[in-house]
């Protein structure tokens, strides 16, 4: 199955801090040009739409089948009903069960005062 | 081929509830210094990360809190905790249901109402291996670099080969990723074990792989391993195969050396 191009985005905001030409509190929007970089502008949303059309394809992502695959699906929130099984008591660890623990399941290395090694 | 190269040795059927190495939809995050700007709109694309910022203070000593900013990722990430940890203050809320006169089903039903219980998962970012210098790639897609753990292709949900990382694990409102359609894949048997050792490997920095080197020395098969208590003294006892028990009593006194075998001079060039 072949990966769905990913489309760009527009969306609204409102600028908090100052980059040069802009203005605290004004109506911007922002168009997608690759995962992480986006453009803001003054310009109104047609605008901003046509100015997302004009730009390059963005780069195919790794993850673009696995967003293929839940496109469209609905946001959700909520918990999977579960069903009761044994209580996990608490329990203690002696000083002879850590210590056993911490030797013969030896340390990949033993601490130092510098980083130390490269593993 | 292995688990972390077999897709179908490394993921299995899910089960009825969340469980460890679940594969959800999730957001993850770490947070940094004083960085970061308003995120301008949700991510739109798995593996995407804003710097937002979370705080701003404004005298830079304490008492307060330093200016922060939060890199949040959007993407796939792993459930890290056990079936058993995501399901504790639940049993226990039922079981003192139970006990103040409930019928069984009905403890259940309250107890799945409360949303405050377990409220808490763990999760670690699925990263590719585009985020990874080269030379890191094979230890990391066998599951032997410490701190990651390998998640190979997985046709049917669009996975493509990743790999956990490990040192970005935060914690999330279990609410968000407990549901459908958030998880796309869990992990068989045999790859949970090795995420359940990836994971005391990495936070206990402790080499499983002794065990393993203690059989070799032994020459068959640790059964048992019990650590006997007796005051300050390290006492361990081990049962093999065959049935023989050894005891092991730790010692301060420093292991001889070892004698390096004999090097003969050189015979001069001159």
């Amino acid at each position: 199955m072949s990966a769905a191009p990913l489309r760009r985005k527009v969306t609204k905001g409102r600028v908090v801090r100052t980059p040069e030409g802009f203005e605290v509190g004004q109506s911007v929007h922002f168009v997608s040009v690759s995962p992480r970089t986006w453009i803001m502008t003054l310009e109104p949303v047609e605008e901003a739409e046509r100015l997302a059309a004009a730009l390059p394809v963005a780069p195919t992502s790794p993850w673009s089948e696995a967003m293929t695959r839940v496109q469209g699906i609905a946001h959700a929130a909520g918990r999977r009903p579960r069903e009761a099984g044994p209580v996990e008591f608490d329990s203690t660890t002696s000083d002879a069960e850590a210590l056993a623990f911490a030797t013969i399941v030896a340390p990949k290395r033993r601490p130092r005062g510098t980083r130390g090694v490269v593993r | 081929m292995a688990w972390y190269d077999d897709s179908s040795l490394y993921y299995g059927a899910p089960a009825e509830v969340l469980a460890q190495g679940d594969i959800v939809v999730a957001t993850t995050g770490v947070f940094e210094g004083d960085r970061g700007d308003v995120s301008p709109a949700s991510p739109l694309y798995f593996g995407e990360e804003r710097l937002v910022q979370v705080w701003l203070g404004s005298t830079r000593t304490l008492p307060e809190a330093p200016s922060l900013g939060l890199r949040a990722r959007w993407g796939l990430a792993m459930v890290l905790p056990h079936a058993c940890a995501l399901e504790k203050e639940f049993n226990e809320r039922v079981a003192d249901l139970v006990a103040a006169g409930h019928m069984q089903p009905e403890a259940e039903h309250l107890a799945n109402n409360d949303v405050s219980l377990d409220r808490f998962i763990a999760l670690a970012p699925l990263c590719t291996y585009g985020e990874l210098a080269p030379e890191r790639h094979t230890g990391v897609q066998t599951g032997a670099r410490l701190g990651a753990f390998p998640v190979p292709e997985n046709v049917s949900t669009g996975i493509p080969p990743a790999w956990v990382d490990l040192r970005r694990i935060s914690t999330t409102d279990v609410t968000l990723v407990d549901v459908e359609p958030m998880r796309l894949a869990s992990l068989s048997s045999l790859a949970q074990a090795h995420l359940q050792a990836a994971l005391a490997k990495h936070w206990a920095y402790r080499d499983l792989s002794r065990y393993d080197e203690l059989q070799r020395a032994f020459g068959q098969r640790i059964t048992a391993v019990v650590p006997i208590s007796t005051g300050k003294k390290l006492r361990v006892g081990f049962t093999l195969e065959d049935g023989a028990q050894l005891v092991f009593d730790a010692s301060d006194k420093p292991l001889p050396q070892p004698n390096a075998p004999a090097r003969r001079p050189r015979p001069s060039r001159s």
